[in-house]
């Protein structure tokens, strides 16, 4: 019992970071229609980002702004010269997945070149861990779960302080006809890519204070995160968070009782059975026949 | 001396890989990212019935074709089911399950230990066991492949894959299943990869899982788009631009630690390129939309 309790503290913790990947990959996804692995390469650009300006400065607020601003900043080019000029000539969903491939291919081999390939860990990381019975929550569980939850509550709060969220669907049903209701959407593709960029550094950020980073280590998370953009369908951050929960429970319960090695086998079988059989989404609801 | 034969033989494998994932995405218009999945599906059958059951490759070849059509079969149900961007990811779920399969399915894969002592094929007594004898072996396969599309391309049902690619609706009212011309299309892919992934497992004697993952698919794909998909010409150049492209690092006199992550930067950079300005790759006929 204690052992099931354990795995599922663990993995509302490990659910929350990948909901923050997760809610920006589908953002990005819904709205543009890009299906954006380049966003692991925006992963852990982020992390390196924050990694290196620790090592110079030892500040961790001047290290997180830094590492924002460099993502925000790779993004934005990204946007400008790739996937907007795509999106201006009607190319279709295959083209921008191949460049998106393309990108996270330069993004990943340029930080190999700079930093290695070899894991880099923050030095003096937070340790310690509370203890109730045999159930044990480390410090760094804690902090990652309380920025987690402030992210994506200030993303929930951007959401509806800017009502992006309405322009954001429009966009997503017609990109056309949102332009023909004077909403500027290539200024919303950018700040939802901004957005969700912001957010997958910070859960990289998080995820490197528990176990380091490595050039490669954003595919994983991004391809998990792609599996709940498909799995959820619908642009709904609770829905996401929730998916990406029971996904993680899911992963460490194969963990657990399996091998670590099966986990992403299992979970991409579950996302071949959803596109087979339910290709809407395990959440979908009934429109109307004339929406439908 | 070896060496340059060595490059010779990889560059035969590649140009293999490209013209089979061209028979995919150029022919048949499915973009897929596992061709890596036909390739280790190959070596396997071929690494394990040689390894286990005392198999020669000539008879090994058979058991690894086989194994690939009944995968093949697979991905043309999927084929059948979804489109586009869809059937992208329905491939890529196979590709992550068939990496988690080779790395757990101990007894029979040897999981991350791979498979070793594979032995070499022979011809009329002779054994192929030296680069020169291999690059000499794969240059004779790869002309035959290249002389079976010069012969291919002309044939009827050639033209009703790439027709089927076009415009499926004109292929349904011409009386033909459109369904039935993408499995074909993706069984030809399926056998083209499993000779060459039983060419590189007597090659290399050696297998794992980390040389058929997710990245060797992409990699496959960049070197068909790169070169141009839909002809000949457009894969064999793309294989060259990457097979070569370390080697002009080389010469560049660039440290080999740099060079490899340069050689994927300019390959990612070109596929970037390519997808923005030249859809159709460097020799294409044909272009994702």
């Amino acid at each position: 019992m204690e052992t099931a309790i354990q795995i599922i503290l663990n993995s509302i913790v490990s659910g929350l970071l990948l909901s923050l990947v997760a809610i920006g990959f589908t953002y990005i996804f819904r709205t543009t229609r890009v299906f954006h692995l380049a966003h692991g390469g925006i992963y852990v650009t982020g992390a390196f980002a924050c990694w290196w300006t620790l090592t110079k400065t030892n500040n961790w607020f001047i290290a997180i702004a830094f590492a924002i601003a460099v993502v925000a900043i790779l993004i934005y080019l990204i946007e400008k010269t790739v996937y907007l000029p795509l999106n201006k000539k009607q190319s279709n969903q295959s083209i921008s997945l191949i460049a998106s491939m393309g990108l996270y291919v330069v993004i990943v081999n340029i930080l190999a070149l700079i930093f290695g390939n070899e894991n880099k860990t923050i030095e003096n990381s937070i340790s310690g861990s509370y203890e109730i019975g045999n159930i044990i929550l480390t410090k760094v569980q804690m902090i990652q779960t309380v920025i987690g939850i402030v992210a994506t509550a200030t993303f929930l709060i951007y959401l509806k302080l800017s009502k992006s969220n309405l322009a954001l669907q429009a966009i997503s049903d017609s990109e056309t006809i949102s332009k023909v209701f004077g909403i500027n959407t290539n200024n919303e593709r950018l700040k939802v890519f901004i957005a969700g960029s912001i957010l997958s550094c910070i859960a990289a950020i998080l995820k490197t204070l528990e176990v380091g980073i490595d050039p490669q280590a954003g595919m994983s998370i991004t391809l998990t995160a792609a599996v709940v953009a498909i799995l959820v369908s619908r642009m709904n951050v609770l829905l996401v968070i929730a998916f990406s929960i029971a996904l993680t429970i899911l992963q460490n319960s194969v963990e657990w009782f399996l091998d670590a090695q099966w986990k992403d086998g299992i979970t991409f079988l579950l996302l071949l059975l959803v596109i087979l059989f339910r290709t809407e989404g395990i959440i979908s609801y009934n429109l109307r026949k004339d929406r439908a | 001396m070896n060496y340059i034969l060595h490059i010779l033989v990889m560059l035969e494998i590649y140009i293999f890989l490209a013209l089979s994932a061209n028979q995919k995405i150029g022919l048949s218009g499915l973009l897929s990212l596992a061709q890596a999945v036909f390739y280790g599906v190959g070596a396997y059958a071929s690494a394990i019935v040689i390894t286990k059951f005392g198999f020669s490759y000539w008879l090994a070849l058979p058991v690894a074709i086989s194994a690939c059509v009944i995968t093949a079969l697979v991905f043309s149900f999927i084929a059948g089911k979804v489109r586009e961007l869809y059937f992208s990811l329905a491939t890529l779920a196979l590709q992550i399950i068939f990496f988690s399969v080779c790395y757990n399915w101990i007894p029979v894969t040897n999981g991350s230990y791979g498979i070793s002592g594979i032995s070499n094929p022979e011809i009329f007594g002779m054994k192929i066991n030296t680069p020169l004898s291999f690059a000499l072996f794969g240059g004779v396969v790869v002309s035959l492949v290249i002389g079976f599309y010069v012969w291919f391309l002309k044939t009827p049902i050639s033209r009703l894959i790439q027709a089927t690619r076009d415009d499926q609706i004109a292929v349904l009212s011409l009386g033909k299943n459109p369904n039935y011309y993408k499995r074909v299309s993706i069984i030809l892919s399926a056998i083209i990869a499993g000779v060459a992934g039983s060419i590189y497992a007597t090659y290399t004697t050696y297998i794992d899982p980390s040389s058929f993952t997710l990245d060797e698919s992409i990699l496959i794909l960049s070197i068909v788009l790169i070169g141009g998909a839909g002809r000949i010409i457009g894969p064999i150049t793309g294989a060259v631009i990457y097979i070569l492209l370390p080697e002009v690092l080389k010469f560049l006199q660039m440290p080999d630690g740099i060079a490899a992550n340069m050689r994927m930067i300019l390959f990612g950079l070109l596929l970037v390129l390519i997808v923005r300005f030249k859809p159709k790759g460097i020799f294409g006929k044909f272009m994702i939309q």
